[in-house]
C-alpha cells in the first residue's frame, strides 16, 4: 500500500493528487488504481493546464466568471 | 384503426377528422405494454390524469414518454438507478409540463444509463434495451430508453438529455433524429442533474418535421429563422473515422457545396476541456457518496477523475468557456453557418462489443460513441444528427450538425433538406410503427 502523503500536494505532481484523493475514501489505496486514474488524468492535462494559465486571476474564487449565458446570447 | 408513422402525420389525421385525439391516445396506450414487452424500454408507465393527451392543443393525441431523470407529478424519477419514488405534491420539470399543456400524453418514464453516466443502453438494473434496427446492434445512451421508445413505435417523440452526447448518441444507434439544444433554451428546472455546466434537453423524434414540433412548446420564443439558406461548412476527419463512415461523411462537401474546416486541434484541446468540466460537477454533486464507497462503477467512473484531479483544474475550465466559444465562434462558425461533421466515427457497433464486461468488449470502441460529442456540451451549441445513408447492416450512418447559439431552426433547415435528398421526408425508416411486427 502507498503510505498517505501529508505535505500540500504539488499541483505539478498528479500522483500526488491522485493518492490524496483516493486516501479519501473508505479503504485501502490500490496502486493498480492510482495508475489507472493517473493515465485517465494525463490525457486531461495539456488542456487543463492551458486553461488554467490562460484564466489567471479569473480561476480564483472571488473573481466572478464571465456569465456564459449572456455569452451564448451575444453570439445569437 | 392503425396509428400513422410519425407525429406529423397523426397530427394532420386528427386535424383532417380521420380519428379523433381521443382514438389516438387509447390506441397509443393499448399498444404500450406489448411494445414495451419487445424492446424493454419502460422504467415505468405513467397513469393519471395529468399524463393523459387532451383533445386540444397542437399536441393532442400524440403519445410522447420520456427519460427518466425528468420530475413528473407526484413522482421523483429513478434516474436509471431502479423505480421512480412516489412524492405527492410534486410538480412536473418545466420541459414536461409544456408538452402537457401543448396537448401531449404521457406515456411513460423511460430507461436510462445510470444516472445518465454512459454512453450505451448497459445498465444492470433493468434488462437490456433492443435496438428496433437490429436485435444485435446498440443502443446508445444515456437517453437509450428515449430512443429504443420512438425508434420501435411505442412513442411519437421523447425527451432526452445531453450532457457529453446522450441524445445524438442513442439517436444516431438507432435511425432518429436527435436534437441537442442550446444550454439554457430548455430550462432544466425538475431535471436530476449531472454536470450542470452540461447538461441540456433535448428531443429525440423519427423525423425532422417531428423534431420541429416537439421542439414549438418547448421554445416558445424561439423564432424561425429567416435565413433558409445558411453557408455550410464541413469537417471530415477522414484519417480517423472508419473507412465507411468516412465514404458516406466525404461525399457531402462536394455534394452539398460545403466549404472544409479542419478542427483537429480544438477538437483535442475543446474536448479535453470538456472532460475536465465532466468530471469535476459529477465529483462535486457525488463527492459524498463517492467518499463513502456507494457509487456503482459507471458513475465513479465519472466522478472519481474529479475528484482526484488538482482542483484549479474545474475553475479554470469554466473561466475560459467564453473565449473558447467566442474564438470557435469566429474561427469556424461565423454568422450565417452551419458546421457538418461525424456523429458516430465507426459503424453502429454490436451491443456486445461496448458493454463493459461482455467477452467481446472493445474499450477504444466505447470511447468512439463519445468522441464527436463532448467538445459541443462544453461550447454549449446546438447540435442534431441525423441519418443519411445505410452501412452495409442496414444501420444508419448519421451527421451531425452544429449551429450557433440558438439558430435551431437553421439546424432544422439543412436537416430537413438533407432528409429529403436522402430519404424523403418520411425519413430514415418509413412505416416506424410497423416495426413491432415486421421482425
Amino acid at each position: 500500500m502507498h503510505p498517505l502523503p501529508h505535505s500540500k500536494p504539488d499541483p505539478d505532481d498528479l500522483s500526488v493528487w491522485v493518492e490524496r484523493g483516493l486516501a479519501l475514501r473508505a479503504g485501502p489505496v490500490d496502486p493498480a488504481e492510482v495508475q489507472r486514474q493517473l493515465k485517465h488524468l494525463r490525457r486531461l492535462e495539456p488542456s487543463a493546464r492551458l486553461a488554467v494559465a490562460t484564466a489567471g486571476v479569473a480561476a480564483r474564487a472571488d473573481i466572478p466568471v464571465q456569465d456564459f449565458g449572456a455569452c451564448l446570447r451575444d453570439l445569437a | 384503426m392503425s396509428l400513422p408513422a410519425t407525429l406529423t402525420e397523426l397530427q394532420r389525421a386528427i386535424a383532417g377528422g380521420e380519428l379523433s385525439a381521443a382514438q389516438a391516445w387509447q390506441l397509443q396506450r393499448e399498444r404500450r405494454a406489448s411494445l414495451d414487452a419487445r424492446w424493454h424500454c419502460l422504467s415505468e408507465p405513467l397513469e393519471g390524469q395529468l399524463a393523459q393527451a387532451a383533445s386540444s392543443g397542437p399536441l393532442a393525441g400524440i403519445g410522447l414518454a420520456h427519460k427518466d431523470n425528468f420530475d413528473t407529478w407526484g413522482r421523483s424519477p429513478g434516474c436509471g438507478a431502479g423505480p421512480g419514488r412516489s412524492d405527492p405534491g410534486r410538480p412536473a420539470a418545466w420541459a414536461i409540463e409544456q408538452l402537457r399543456q401543448a396537448g401531449a400524453g404521457h406515456l411513460g418514464a423511460l430507461v436510462m444509463a445510470e444516472h445518465a453516466c454512459g454512453a450505451t443502453s448497459a445498465n444492470a438494473h433493468f434488462e437490456r434495451c433492443i435496438n428496433p434496427l437490429h436485435p444485435e446492434a446498440v443502443v446508445g445512451g444515456s437517453s437509450s430508453g428515449s430512443a429504443v421508445a420512438v425508434a420501435g413505435g411505442l412513442a411519437y417523440g421523447a425527451l432526452g438529455t445531453d450532457t457529453a452526447g446522450s441524445v445524438r448518441i442513442p439517436a444516431a444507434t438507432c435511425g432518429l433524429v436527435g436534437l441537442k439544444t442550446t444550454q439554457g433554451l430548455i430550462p432544466t428546472q425538475g431535471l436530476s442533474p449531472l454536470a450542470p455546466s452540461l447538461d441540456t434537453i433535448g428531443v429525440l423524434a423519427r423525423t425532422v418535421a417531428d423534431a420541429a414540433e416537439l421542439l414549438k412548446p418547448l421554445a416558445p420564443t424561439l423564432k424561425p429563422s429567416p435565413n433558409t439558406a445558411p453557408q455550410l461548412r464541413a469537417w471530415i476527419p477522414g484519417d480517423w473515422l472508419h473507412a465507411e463512415v468516412a465514404r458516406v461523411l466525404g461525399e457531402l462537401p462536394s455534394e452539398l457545396g460545403a466549404q472544409p474546416v479542419d478542427l483537429q486541434a480544438d477538437h483535442q484541446h475543446l474536448s479535453s476541456l470538456a472532460d475536465v468540466v465532466l468530471h469535476g460537477e459529477v465529483a462535486q454533486l457525488q463527492r459524498a457518496a463517492l467518499l463513502a464507497g456507494r457509487l456503482s462503477a459507471p458513475v465513479q467512473a465519472l466522478a472519481l477523475p474529479g475528484l482526484l484531479m488538482p482542483p484549479p483544474w474545474l475553475p479554470s475550465a469554466l473561466a475560459v468557456r467564453c473565449a473558447e466559444l467566442r474564438r470557435f465562434c469566429q474561427t469556424h462558425l461565423p454568422a450565417g453557418s452551419v458546421l457538418l461533421m461525424p456523429a458516430l466515427p465507426h459503424p453502429v457497433p454490436d451491443w456486445q462489443t461496448v458493454h463493459p464486461g461482455q467477452s467481446g468488449f472493445v474499450v477504444r470502441e466505447l470511447l468512439a460513441l463519445h468522441r464527436c460529442m463532448g467538445f459541443i456540451n462544453y461550447l454549449g451549441l446546438p447540435a442534431l444528427v441525423l441519418p443519411i445513408a445505410k452501412d452495409s447492416r442496414g444501420l444508419p450512418i448519421s451527421v451531425q450538425l452544429v449551429g450557433r447559439p440558438f439558430h435551431e431552426h437553421e439546424l432544422l433547415t439543412v436537416a430537413a433538406q438533407l432528409q429529403e435528398r436522402r430519404f424523403g421526408s418520411a425519413g430514415f425508416k418509413p412505416g416506424w410503427h410497423l416495426l413491432a411486427t415486421e421482425n
